[in-house]
This record gives C-alpha cells, sequence and structure tokens, in this order.
C-alpha cells in the first residue's frame, strides 16, 4: 500500500499536494462560484452605462426557485431501513432503525445544523453534497476517555454506571457541512485516498484550542483583539487512517495570511501541522452525496453542460427582464421632449438652448401655437417580451425540473393526460437524484456503524434517545436505544428513504396493498401484510406497525363486549348506594308528617310498584314509624326483598346499555 | 408503558365520575333546600306556607315525591343514561329520602314557631293575673 494511504505527510509534502488538488478542481471551482452568485443574484448584467434614460437592473433568481422546488420534495432527514435476515431479525432491526433516525438528528445537533438540507441543496445545484462526520469521544465523552500519564483510563466505569455515563452525555459523532468548493478530494478510481478541507478560523480561536500545538503560529499573535480579526486558512486533512489539522501560515510579509480563493491557484504559504490523530475508519471521513449525475470525480461532468445552460438561460431572463423594467420605466417615467419655437421663447446670438418650460403638478402648461410636448419614448404593447420570456421559461423548466409535480398547470397544459405527461417526465428527471441520495444516506449510516465499531478497543455501544407519546395519558416519554458493536457484524443490509411521499402516492400504495392482500380462492393473498408493509408502503417498522393494529382490533373487540359500560355501572351504583340522598338519622322518620308516611306506604302498594323500588330498609323504617316500635306489617307485596334488591342492583349494572 | 388495563380503568373512572356529576347535579337542582340560580332563599314565613300545602295530605305528598322522581328519571334520561341504569339508581329512593328529611325539617320548625307563640301567650298570662 502506498504511504499516502495511512501516513501524515511532511508540511511540505502536504503543500505541494494541496496545490495540486487546487489546480485539478479549479475549473470546478469556477463553476460553483458561477452558481453561487446565479443563485444570490450576484450575476453581472450589462448595459448601456451612458443613457438618456435609467437603467434598472432586475435579477428574476430563476436557478434559486429551481434548487428551492426541487429541494422541498425531499426529507429534511433521510430515514434508514435496516433490512433483517432473518424474522427473528426484526426487533433488532427496528431497533437499529429508530436509533440511527435519532442519531442522524443528535449529530446535527451536535455538529452545525440542518446539514442534510444543505447537502440536498448543494447536490441539486452543484452535483455533490459533502458533509463531515466525527466522532468525538473526548469532547462528548472526556470522564470516559481521560487517561494518565501511563496511559491507564482515569475513571474506570464498567457496566451500568458506564451506560449510564454515556446516556448523559449523549452520542458521540456530530456532522458538519462541507462547502463543495472547500472540499479537494484525490480519488484513485472511485475511491478517494487523500482530501483537503479548507476552511477559515480566527487566529484566537487557533491559539486557544486546547488540543493544537500552536508552538509554530504562536509568533504570530498580535494580542487577543487583533488576533480575532486575523483569519487562518486551515486546511483539514484526510487519507484512510489519519485525520490532521494544519495551520497555513504567511509566506512573506508576517501579516499577510493567505486567504481562501479556490479559483485560482493563489491560496499558497508554508503549512505548520497542529494536530493529527488516527479515525479508524478504513476510509476517508466524508460523506459525498452525488447528484442527479453522479457528482464530480474528476474535473469533468455532466452536471456542468446542464448547469451552464441553466446559467445561460437565468442569465437572459435576468437581461431581459433588466430591459422590460428599463423600457417601462423609461415610458412611465418619461423624459419629455419640447418642440419650442425658438423665436417666441428668446433664443440668443450666443446660441445657448432656451429654458424649458417647468410646471408644478396641478398648473396649466403654457405653449405657443406650434409648439408640442412629447414622451421621448411612445408606450406601447410589445408582444416580443412576453414570447422571448415563455421561451426561456419554458426550456428552463425542461432543464430543471417543473412545478407540476406539486399540482402546478403549465400554460397550454388542459388536460389530465398532458399533466401526467409532464408529471412523469419532471420525475423522471428526480429519480437519478433520489437513488444517489440514497445512496448518501445509507454511506451516512455506515459511517455511524464504523465509527461505534472503532470506539475503543472492541468497540463500544453508545446510546440514542427518542420522544414517545404514550396513547393512553398522552404524556411524553423518553425511550433509550442503543447501537451495539455485536449488531454490526457482519454489516447490517440497509434502504433508505429521502423523498417526501406525495398524497397522490400514498392512496396509489394503499390501493395496491388492498389489491395484493385479497384473498385469492385457495391461493391466499398475493403477497403477505409484512411485505406490503415493508416493500409498497414503506413503513419504517413494521412489526411495531403489526402490534398496534393487533392491540386495536382487540381494544375495540373488548370495547364492544359492554365491558366499560358494565363496569361503569357497577361503580356508579356503588358510590350513589353510598350516598343517595339525605342520610336519615334513627327516629327522624317518627318526627315526620304522618300524611307523608301513608303516601310512602301508598306509593309501596301500587300495583306493579314504582320504577327502581324502595329500598327496603327505608319502608321498613316508615312502617315502624306508623306502627309504633316493635311492630312490622310485613312485607309490602309489590316491594323487592332485601336480597332481590341486590339481585336488582347486580341486573342493573349487567344490563346496563350504552346510553352512558 | 400503561397497559391496556390501565387504560380501561381509566376510561372507567373517567365515565364514572361524570354519570355521578349528573346524578348529584340533578338530585341537588331538585332538592326542596336546593336554592335556584339567582333567586332570594325563601323566609320561615314562606318556607312553612309552602309546607302547609304538603301537610296533612297524604295524595300531595305523593305528587310530590312523584314530581320530584320523575324530574330524576327524566332528567337522567336526556343525559343519555339507559333506562336499566336509572332503575338501578332507583330515584323513589332519592325523592322519598328528601321528602322525609324535608318533612322532619320543617315539623321541626313549625315545633319551634308554635312553642315561641305558647311562651309569648303564656307571658302575657301571667302579666295579666299580676
Amino acid at each position: 500500500m502506498p504511504d499516502y494511504y495511512f501516513d501524515t505527510p511532511s508540511p511540505v509534502e502536504l503543500s505541494n499536494r494541496l496545490q495540486a488538488a487546487v489546480e485539478l478542481w479549479k475549473d470546478r471551482n469556477k463553476y460553483i462560484a458561477d452558481v453561487r452568485d446565479m443563485i444570490a443574484g450576484k450575476n453581472t448584467i450589462k448595459a448601456p452605462a451612458s443613457t438618456q434614460y435609467v437603467v434598472r437592473i432586475g435579477h428574476t433568481y430563476a436557478l434559486a426557485s429551481i434548487i428551492n422546488e426541487k429541494a422541498s420534495r425531499f426529507l429534511s432527514q433521510p430515514s434508514i431501513q435496516v433490512v433483517p435476515t432473518t424474522p427473528d431479525d426484526r426487533s433488532k432491526s427496528t431497533r437499529l432503525e429508530k436509533a440511527l433516525q435519532s442519531a442522524f438528528f443528535e449529530m446535527e445537533r451536535h455538529g452545525d445544523g440542518d446539514v442534510w438540507s444543505r447537502i440536498i441543496d448543494d447536490a441539486i445545484a452543484l452535483d455533490e453534497g459533502v458533509e463531515l462526520i466525527e466522532a468525538a469521544p473526548a469532547a462528548f465523552w472526556p470522564e470516559l476517555v481521560a487517561e494518565d500519564e501511563e496511559g491507564k483510563p482515569l475513571h474506570i466505569m464498567e457496566g451500568k454506571d458506564r451506560d449510564q455515563y454515556k446516556k448523559e452525555h449523549g452520542l458521540p459523532v456530530r456532522t458538519v457541512y462541507v462547502p463543495l468548493e472547500y472540499y479537494l478530494p484525490i480519488y484513485e478510481g472511485s475511491t478517494q485516498v487523500e482530501t483537503f478541507h479548507l476552511e477559515q478560523r480566527s487566529l484566537r480561536s487557533v491559539l486557544t484550542n486546547p488540543l493544537f500545538d500552536t508552538s509554530g503560529i504562536a509568533t504570530y499573535s498580535k494580542g487577543q483583539e487583533i488576533d480575532l480579526k486575523t483569519q487562518v486558512l486551515i486546511v483539514r486533512y484526510c487519507n484512510q487512517s489519519i485525520y490532521a489539522y494544519y495551520a497555513m501560515t504567511p509566506s512573506t510579509s508576517r501579516s499577510n495570511w493567505p486567504v481562501m480563493r479556490l479559483d485560482v491557484n493563489s491560496s499558497k504559504g508554508p503549512l505548520t501541522l497542529l494536530r493529527a490523530y488516527k479515525h479508524g475508519r478504513g476510509k476517508v471521513i466524508y460523506n459525498c452525496i452525488a447528484g442527479r449525475f453522479g457528482g464530480w470525480k474528476t474535473n469533468d461532468t455532466k452536471i456542468e453542460p446542464v448547469g451552464r445552460a441553466l446559467l445561460d438561460i437565468n442569465q437572459k431572463m435576468d437581461e431581459l427582464l433588466s430591459q422590460a423594467m428599463t423600457n417601462v420605466g423609461a415610458r412611465h417615467w418619461p423624459n419629455l421632449k419640447f418642440h419650442l419655437d425658438a423665436d417666441r421663447r428668446g433664443w440668443t446670438e450666443s446660441g445657448e438652448n432656451p429654458t424649458p418650460p417647468r410646471v408644478q403638478p396641478g398648473e396649466p402648461l403654457l405653449l405657443y401655437i406650434g409648439e408640442d410636448l412629447t414622451p421621448t419614448f411612445i408606450p406601447g404593447e410589445d408582444p416580443l417580451f412576453a414570447w422571448t420570456y415563455d421561451q426561456l421559461r419554458e426550456q428552463l423548466n425542461k432543464l430543471g425540473g417543473s412545478g407540476v409535480l406539486f399540482g402546478s398547470r403549465e400554460p397550454g397544459v388542459d388536460t389530465g393526460y398532458h399533466q401526467a405527461l409532464m408529471i412523469s417526465r419532471a420525475e423522471h428527471l428526480d429519480e437519478k437524484m433520489e437513488q444517489h441520495l440514497v445512496q448518501g444516506a445509507i454511506n451516512r449510516a455506515t459511517h455511524i456503524f464504523d465509527i461505534v465499531k472503532s470506539l475503543g478497543d472492541k468497540g463500544e455501544r453508545v446510546w440514542t434517545h427518542y420522544i414517545e407519546r404514550d396513547s393512553g395519558t398522552n404524556n411524553k416519554k423518553l425511550v433509550w436505544l442503543n447501537i451495539d458493536p455485536e449488531d454490526l457484524t457482519p454489516m447490517p443490509m440497509m434502504d433508505a428513504r429521502v423523498r417526501k411521499t406525495r398524497p397522490v402516492d400514498y392512496i396509489a400504495a394503499v390501493r395496491t396493498a388492498n389489491d395484493a392482500t385479497m384473498e385469492r380462492p385457495g391461493r391466499g393473498p398475493l403477497l403477505s401484510d409484512d411485505t406490503v408493509r415493508e416493500e409498497i408502503l414503506a413503513v419504517e417498522s413494521p412489526d411495531i406497525e403489526e402490534r398496534k393494529i393487533r392491540l386495536q382490533t382487540e381494544k375495540g373487540r373488548l370495547i364492544d363486549s359492554g365491558i366499560i359500560t358494565q363496569a361503569v355501572s357497577a361503580r356508579l351504583n356503588l358510590r350513589l348506594a353510598q350516598k343517595q340522598g339525605p342520610q336519615l338519622k334513627d327516629g327522624q322518620v317518627a318526627g315526620v308528617d304522618p300524611a307523608l308516611l301513608e303516601s310512602v306506604q301508598g306509593l309501596a302498594s301500587q300495583q306493579g310498584g314504582v320504577p327502581g323500588g324502595i329500598n327496603p330498609q327505608l319502608l321498613d323504617q316508615v312502617n315502624r314509624s306508623t306502627l309504633g316500635p316493635g311492630r312490622r306489617r310485613g312485607m309490602v307485596t309489590t316491594d323487592s326483598q332485601p336480597e332481590a334488591r341486590i339481585g336488582e342492583e347486580v341486573a342493573a349494572s349487567a344490563n346496563a346499555g350504552l346510553g352512558i | 408503558m400503561t397497559t391496556f388495563v390501565e387504560e380501561i380503568e381509566d376510561i372507567v373512572d373517567a365515565l364514572t365520575d361524570w354519570a355521578e356529576e349528573q346524578v348529584e347535579i340533578i338530585v341537588k337542582v331538585l332538592s326542596p333546600s336546593g336554592r335556584p340560580y339567582d333567586q332570594k332563599s325563601k323566609t320561615n314565613q314562606e318556607r312553612i306556607s309552602e309546607y302547609m300545602l304538603l301537610r296533612s295530605n297524604s295524595q300531595s305528598w305523593q305528587d310530590w315525591i312523584n314530581e320530584r322522581a320523575n324530574q330524576i328519571i327524566q332528567s337522567l334520561a336526556a343525559s343519555a343514561v339507559d333506562q336499566t341504569l336509572i332503575e338501578g339508581i332507583h330515584p323513589y329512593d332519592i325523592a322519598l329520602r328528601y321528602a322525609l328529611d324535608y318533612s322532619y325539617r320543617m315539623e321541626r320548625l313549625i315545633n319551634r314557631y308554635q312553642n315561641k307563640q305558647l311562651g309569648e301567650v303564656n307571658g302575657q298570662e301571667e302579666k295579666q293575673e299580676e
């Protein structure tokens, strides 16, 4: 194996290789600079400098709008599907999927945020997006990796304590967005063997970074205030084994620090090594995600002709817009043209022009016979503008993909058939893009797995978490998941979803799923529920979905059986039995109106009784009061026996309908 | 994670609370000592006058009890409580307890008034004798 695969090069060697890389990607970077300018509306529009009218410059931002529209079709985070090798592996793959989902979010949060979205923007506009996926156990788990002078761990944490520590301190991985122009890889075939990544930091931040050996640049310090304004070009170097940071120092004047200019070979200066470490991943730690045309492996790519065409159209549209705006301005905010009678206006012999009359708004204008006042440019229709603009727009849509995917109707597209044709044409343009993003997402997950396997001697289990909402109480709660190195040998097979599902896609998928799972006489359905969920409906965790469905079905059955109604009736009766109206004290019944006692007895003896009956104990109290103590009239014929009353209550509980 | 049994218990608790609250509201509104919203409390004289319409008339009492019990039944039915469940609540028991409690309190009130008047009459006679 060549030494540049694994060794840290000397600063001089590295400087030469960097210059070669800058030279190699010079054309790419010129293209990138042009695209970035066009997106930002910084492209130059040539216009006549000396005119009688005011030139107005406008930008259509057509390229930016295409990128916006295309980027909105993709998810802000990819969704990984870990394919189980056997049905028993289903729960493991579900755990890994959820852990990865959470890890993607966490690594962006630990890095500079919104990384995947920016990668997608670059992949659309430049045909490649790059992210740096760093393992930083020293930053996230300081106590776990701290060692004494002999290299022994300072804090010994094992088992639950170790896991608890790792849970508290989070995933030791971060991802950083790398602008493509600052990423200079050196390929051998399809493999990146060395890469340069350039960035600028203040001299102050470089000198205060505890991980950097700053002895080579400390002499440049001129105090913190000046150091803060001094920008240092940092060269990050990576090969299959080493990751290193170098500072590019001034070559001649001590205050003339090199700046990043990548379209020309001007980033020159001696390099000083700040830090180098073995990353242990066996490949460069950058994840390059290709766009529609497969990214930049050489300085020659298919994106450039298409991109240049888009830039050209955008430029023409900007020029046309500027002409139109200038024209409208000149016609509607006109310079007036006076035809004056020289004799009447006082033509001087010295040849000076007569002064044109000045009139305030609302005041009458005095003109002599034969004089005239007209605008320089006469307002009028110019169909050429509209025609040219439509042509450009149509060509732009053909190259960039159109908004029909989101339901917008193009002019002249009147039938559903034509609309469908346009949708399939636009989708076709995105298919390649989607395919490459999927590969990039899988590579991203593989980087995380590689990091888990490379931590420590035998790998290190890492923890991620996600928030789950309790279906009963609706409260949020934390669920911990781990990625265990033991689960990663052999490396799981993965797939990814990167595009949003459109409602129309989902409806079509559900119909297909229904058809595929329909019972066929004697032969069963065409596909199993499991396959349909995974392959057609793209459900991330089909086993969890199946469990949810089973639970829902059984819940429904149980509720339909009336168990809730019965339980409610029983409990309600119990509560009401405990406090049914005012509680009557001993002897209280004796003190009431005798006519009332008679009426109670009357009610009790009614044919068929009263609804719900009367409590026998209460009736007994009434009878004793009317007949005197120790005497009973006997059981009232229509009233329930005490045992019957208990039976009544049980029956009421058991047979209560669904009214409540 | 909440188990299914816990979930069902939660639902039963919530429904029971609701049903009990409905019954209590109805009973409270219908009780003779309950004061309807935005009305003044009755004076003792007014309460006695009202009670005298029932006193010693078993038919009036029966009508009063029937009316209260029916109001409970109708109100519960209007709250979509099943007929079987209504019977399980025993509306006549509730109405009867209120009637007995009401009559007991009013009889005591009448007794207090009678004793007071008797005391006043006795006092006047003693003065005349002197």
